[in-house]
């Protein structure tokens, strides 16, 4: 018998069965059988829907047809929103770190929000930079006098507001009516991203690590007690996690990743699980030469990996940690359904025994030229991973 | 442990507001840093 | 006289300081263009040893970013010596994101190593709809199309490109290459690109071979 959903009697597509199935999955114990999310991202699932995605995403209250047809046509275990960034906020700011592309995809291009010469001050008040230089370097609307950007600041804050609590209703909704998993979640950074990515760049993090190491590794224990706050509140029920996209360490030579990535990071991670949470790490691109590291972080984080190779992954980690992802993304859009089905089995054969596996692909679908095609994949492939998944 | 002008912990709130001793201390206390702490996610989620 | 050799080690040793006091040196030596040609050599030579420790694991892509802003550092320096003459070039290419896609740092580390190997760049940015590219291409007459992307839509935006390009009569005037983390031979053939690559080093090479050809 597996889990504690079979014993107290909870049919595998209620919500409280399907909510049993993770918390004994983020407990280390084999759930009833193997949980999974469909992962389409939002504007897969409008394309789905026939709509246009910028329509959707400035007039949100229709994003509760787009998730219901979704919810209807694919199974999956969770509501399927995976990221999502609303405009209306990022527009009333005048946003240049996100931006809406030509296709009506919420992008991240580079930037640069602190200058190099502005370490020190970032080190010795992370908020108080972030307040006076970053944030108005970044969002234009709010470098301008003082009584328009409280102004500006307030309605951006409403706007945030108002789409978050129409995203929420939506979400308890269709949980509600789809007997979906009951999860909570908050996003937080690993201190070195969050340098890099908003901060400095991906150029400029690079340069920084040959020219001012020692400012490099100070800003990310600056930042640390920040991004603690941030995956504190709002508090997560049990299940949830705190979700950490993790980002530069692939692309790190290995002795830079043990200086500068990794203590902060793990000091993060430790953090959340001695506050009782459950941390789910995106494990962007390969991450295979850091896979010893990633064994150190605290029993039951689960990890969602792009690239690598899902046999030694489980071999190294997979008594220890929950495994996720590796199913290409990309092979529903380019492959038939007897090569997408076979990847599902493959990957159910070597992750799932013991347990400690959620089923997901290794990256949100997007839209693409062949919405039908992608469709008809998704939907055999999850229902296969359901209906194989037993343990 | 957050210093900076911009954010105010309770214990600093509460010693600038002598005018809020005879109210219910959790209650307001809750309210009042919810949104301290809501403006500081806010922020730092604008830089993720 | 300056030590080819110590420089182009600097280059490959991404050893900024060191690159940069040679240079500054140089260039306060008054020197002849066929001298600052040399060190441009001498230069590129130190960026395909970066490209080579690159591929064969000692080096990664944070590396590869650092070289290209050594790279452009050093022909900010040595522009008022090179003169306008210059090397020929190896060849042309007009280089993009395509559209829908924002990410760039891929591409710009191409851009850096294709530069540093003598072809000329021509690069449009981000989020190019196909009409950019052919409006370029009919401009300058590139020898090579690059096109770049992170995101698997990516994959759609350049086949719709090289279909515009079919359709403008383009297509046969040009070698393409696809470059970005969702490119593979499936997508290669699916795209109709004559190349593909997810490494800038290699990306070179093929751009090299086709010139020389």
């Amino acid at each position: 018998m597996s889990g504690m959903g079979e014993q107290l009697g909870l049919s595998q597509t209620s919500g409280e069965g399907r909510t049993q199935l993770f918390k004994d999955l983020f407990a280390g114990i084999k759930p009833q059988r193997v949980p999974l999310t469909n992962s389409s991202s939002v504007e897969f699932s409008i394309a789905h829907a026939g709509l246009n995605i910028a329509e959707v995403l400035w007039d949100l209250p229709k994003l509760e047809y787009v998730l219901d047809k979704a919810c209807r046509d694919f199974i999956s275990d969770t509501v399927p929103i995976g990221g999502i960034r609303i405009p209306s906020y990022y527009q009333i700011l005048g946003s240049r770190p996100i931006v809406m592309s030509s296709s009506g995809f919420m992008q991240h291009p580079e930037v640069v929000g602190l200058l190099a010469e502005e370490y020190d001050e970032f080190i010795s008040s992370p908020y108080n930079c972030i307040v006076e230089k970053i944030i108005p370097r970044l969002y234009t609307a709010l470098d301008t006098e003082p009584d328009k950007k409280a102004l500006t600041l307030a309605k951006a804050m409403k706007a945030y507001c108002d789409d978050y609590a129409v995203l929420g209703d939506i979400r308890a909704k269709l949980i509600e009516k789809y007997g979906l998993a009951s999860l909570s979640s908050v996003t937080s950074e690993a201190p070195f991203d969050f340098v890099a990515d908003f901060l400095r760049g991906f150029k400029g993090i690079i340069g920084d690590l040959r020219r001012y190491p020692g400012k490099v590794a100070a800003a990310c224990e600056a930042i640390l007690p920040y991004l603690i706050k941030k995956g504190s509140s709002p508090d997560i029920n049990n299940p949830g996690f705190v979700f950490l996209p993790l980002h530069m360490a692939p692309y790190l030579r290995p002795n830079d990743f043990e200086k500068f990535y990794w203590p902060t990071f793990k000091a993060l991670v430790e953090a959340f699980v001695e506050a009782g949470k459950t941390v789910n790490l995106f494990v962007e691109s390969d991450w295979m030469r850091y896979l010893p590291y990633l064994y150190e972080l605290p029993e039951n984080t689960v990890m969602r990996f792009e690239f690598g190779e899902p046999g030694v992954v489980k071999k190294e980690l997979g008594e220890r940690h929950i495994l996720s992802g590796f199913y290409p993304a990309t092979l529903l859009q380019t492959g038939s359904k007897q090569q997408c089905l076979d990847q599902a089995k493959e990957l159910l054969e070597i992750l799932a025994p013991g347990g400690r596996y959620w089923f997901q692909l290794d990256k949100q679908i997007l839209p693409c030229n062949n919405t039908e095609k992608v469709a008809n994949n998704l939907q055999a492939v999850l229902q296969y991973v359901y209906d194989n998944g037993k343990y | 442990m957050f210093c900076s002008k911009y954010y105010t912990s309770w214990e600093e709130y509460r010693k600038q507001h002598p005018e809020l001793a005879d109210k219910p201390e959790e209650l307001v206390a809750l309210k009042i840093q919810k949104y301290e702490d809501d403006l500081l996610n806010f922020f730092l989620g604008l830089l993720m | 006289m300056i030590d080819l050799s110590l420089l182009a080690k600097a280059v490959g040793d991404l050893d900024e300081d060191k690159m940069l006091e040679l240079l500054t040196e140089f260039v306060a030596s008054n020197p002849t263009e066929d001298e600052a040609q040399t060190v441009v050599g001498a230069c590129q030579k130190g960026m395909e040893v970066v490209g080579d420790l690159f591929e064969c694991g000692e080096y990664f892509v944070g590396d590869l970013i650092f070289a290209g802003e050594l790279m452009t550092q050093s022909m900010d320096i040595l522009k008022p010596v090179i003169g306008s003459g210059g090397e020929a070039k190896a060849g042309k290419i007009v280089l993009a994101t395509v559209e829908g896609d924002l990410h760039d740092i891929g591409k710009n580390i191409f851009r850096s190593m294709a530069e540093a190997a003598g072809f000329e760049i021509h690069d449009l940015g981000i989020d190019q709809k196909p009409e950019a590219f052919i409006q370029k291409i009919k401009e300058v007459q590139p020898e090579i199309v690059g096109m770049s992307g992170v995101l698997t839509l990516a994959l759609e935006s350049m086949k719709k490109t090289v279909e515009k390009l079919q359709e403008a009569g383009l297509r046969d005037t040009v070698k393409i290459i696809i470059g970005g983390n969702p490119v593979t031979v499936e997508a290669c053939k699916y795209i109709g690109a004559d190349a593909f690559t997810t490494s800038a080093a290699e990306g070179v090479k093929i751009c090299q071979a086709w010139v020389n050809n």
